[in-house]
């Protein structure tokens, strides 16, 4: 019991993070406003052509992919669960169970900050608030339903870290694979073929394209939300099971400082 | 005279950065070649999204090759050679200038030679081997054009980092707002949104020094004209010009370690 209290107070204090010194969050988080400007202005140019989306969906799509994805891997918290480790092997708690439950918290206050944005700048594209209401409901559920999975994905990297020190340099293209082929810049149903049928079956289409289509239209596309949820179970299952490996083959090998 | 001997110390400096880099060749590879997938998954993306499957845009996909390439290159070049630049913002907090600043040399030579980003040489490697081949492709002209480029778009780009590196010096806390310039610039230069645009927001970009890193030598690799050439060398003397004034101007208003300290206690 106080080890459940303890994991929950953990999470809602890196959950207050972003909300402490707001001014300079705030500063920080100007290029969300500038991302989702950008890429839908450059979708615009380029690809509007024989698509569902118009620039207003096209906008909200930009505006949850780049909330999802600017707080997916964030090299500073997949660090700092390795740099106590030795300390925390010492604990009576879960170190696994600690990198979950904090990077659900850092994740999940950065991403209702960036919606907290998205539901300020949405007017200031002509996209009215009150029809608007059920995407930013559905935005703030997807944000709860995706915090596990995001959490798993951080906790496997710091793993790794405990494993193999050279990983901290793939941090950035493994979350770039998530932002090319997950469709964060843009729609993937409007890729040409045949990058599109491969894509849609990869996981980041799930994390990223499917949760973007169900905040603005509802449902997933082309497929069930049952279908889409059993794949992200299934996506958090295999995540889990890799970052347990890692985690027990990193705690035998483990050399604490002078090792 | 005095070039040469700057030539060399940044030379020396860097020998004795790439034998540190080298000490461990897991990590100088796991680094390159971590970069080197950065940088190609982020340009097969956008080309995925924009290009791919899309004939009617062949032009505007060989100019966004060209521009990220050049952007990789030059950006790479930076972060390894003169590393130091990009984190002047933070040196200027912590008063990181005080060494440099008993030096007879140049205090932003002097800065700039202080640190070298391994995974950097994954831009250099990625950039420098598809701009080769661009230019073995191109032929000699081309060629040539490609490396005053290159010279121009380097230049600009230390003009960048050294500008974003002088606002502590008027304003406290940059630290969350430079990286979100950096992206902006970085933005502009490596995302085709830009390319082709009418000249009157090209002009506007010259004056805030983002165009001068890529988007206006791009322009100038694809429709090579002295219009274009005398744009770009207009904008990389005026942000050279700015950056210089903007850095002995802030030079004056540094605050030594010892300063900074009292500052913090009080």
């Amino acid at each position: 019991m106080s080890s459940a209290r303890y994991y929950f107070k953990l999470a809602w204090f890196r959950f207050r993070e972003p909300f402490t010194d707001w001014k300079s969050t705030l500063v920080g988080h100007i290029l969300f406003v500038f991302f989702v400007w950008f890429l839908s202005w450059m979708w615009l140019r380029f690809s509007a052509k024989n698509t569902q989306f118009t620039f207003q969906t096209i906008l909200l799509y930009v505006g949850v992919t780049e909330l999802l994805f600017l707080t997916f891997l964030r090299a500073r918290s997949i660090q700092d669960g390795t740099e106590d480790f030795a300390l925390f092997l010492a604990r009576p708690r879960s170190w696994i169970l600690r990198e979950l439950f904090s990077h659900v918290g850092i994740a999940g206050g950065a991403r209702l900050f960036y919606l907290l944005i998205l539901v300020v700048i949405t007017p200031f594209f002509g996209i009215p608030i009150l029809p608007s209401l059920g995407f930013f409901a559905r935005t703030l559920g997807l944000i709860i339903l995706l915090a596990p999975a995001q959490a798993l994905i951080s906790t496997l990297f710091s793993a790794l870290l405990l494993n193999f020190s050279q990983t901290r340099y793939f941090i950035l293209p493994i979350s770039k694979i998530f932002l090319s082929l997950g469709g964060v810049f843009g729609p993937v149903s409007d890729f040409g073929e045949p990058y599109r049928s491969i894509f849609l079956n990869l996981p980041g289409s799930d994390l990223f394209f499917q949760a973007a289509h169900i905040a603005i239209f509802g449902h997933p596309f082309e497929q069930s939300f049952a279908e889409w949820f059993l794949r992200i179970l299934v996506i958090c299952l295999g995540l889990y099971l890799c970052a347990l490996f890692f985690y027990l083959r990193g705690r035998r090998r483990f050399e604490a400082w002078g090792g | 005279m005095r070039f040469w001997r700057s030539l060399r110390l940044i030379l020396t400096a860097n020998r004795f950065h790439f034998m540190a880099h080298w000490s461990t060749p897991a990590h100088f590879w796991a680094g390159v070649i971590g970069m080197f997938v950065n940088n190609f998954l982020a340009l097969f993306g956008v080309w995925a999204m924009l290009f791919a499957g899309k004939p009617e845009l062949a032009v505007q996909c060989d100019a966004y090759l060209v521009l990220n390439l050049l952007t990789m290159l030059t950006f790479g070049l930076l972060h390894v050679f003169l590393g130091g630049l990009t984190e002047l913002d933070k040196q200027v907090v912590d008063g990181g200038l005080d060494s440099v600043l008993v030096s007879s040399r140049n205090p932003l030579l002097m800065m700039s030679i202080t640190q070298s980003h391994l995974p950097s040489w994954g831009d250099v490697l990625m950039g420098g081997v598809g701009l080769v081949i661009l230019g073995v492709r191109g032929g000699f002209v081309f060629s040539f054009e490609l490396l005053l480029m290159v010279i121009c778009s380097f230049i600009g780009f230390a003009c960048v980092f050294t500008l974003l590196g002088c606002v502590p010096f008027w304003f406290s806390r940059p630290e969350r707002l430079n990286p979100v310039l950096i992206n902006v610039v970085l933005a502009f230069n490596t995302y085709p949104a830009l390319l082709d645009y009418p000249n009157r927001f090209r002009w506007f970009l010259v004056l805030g020094p983002v165009a001068v890193v890529g988007l206006i030598p791009t322009e100038f690799l694809s429709h090579p004209s002295l219009s274009v050439l005398a744009l770009e060398v207009l904008g990389v003397v005026m942000v050279v010009s700015l950056t210089l004034v903007l850095f002995s101007l802030g030079l004056k208003r540094y605050q030594s370690t010892p300063m900074i300290s009292l500052r913090r206690g009080a």
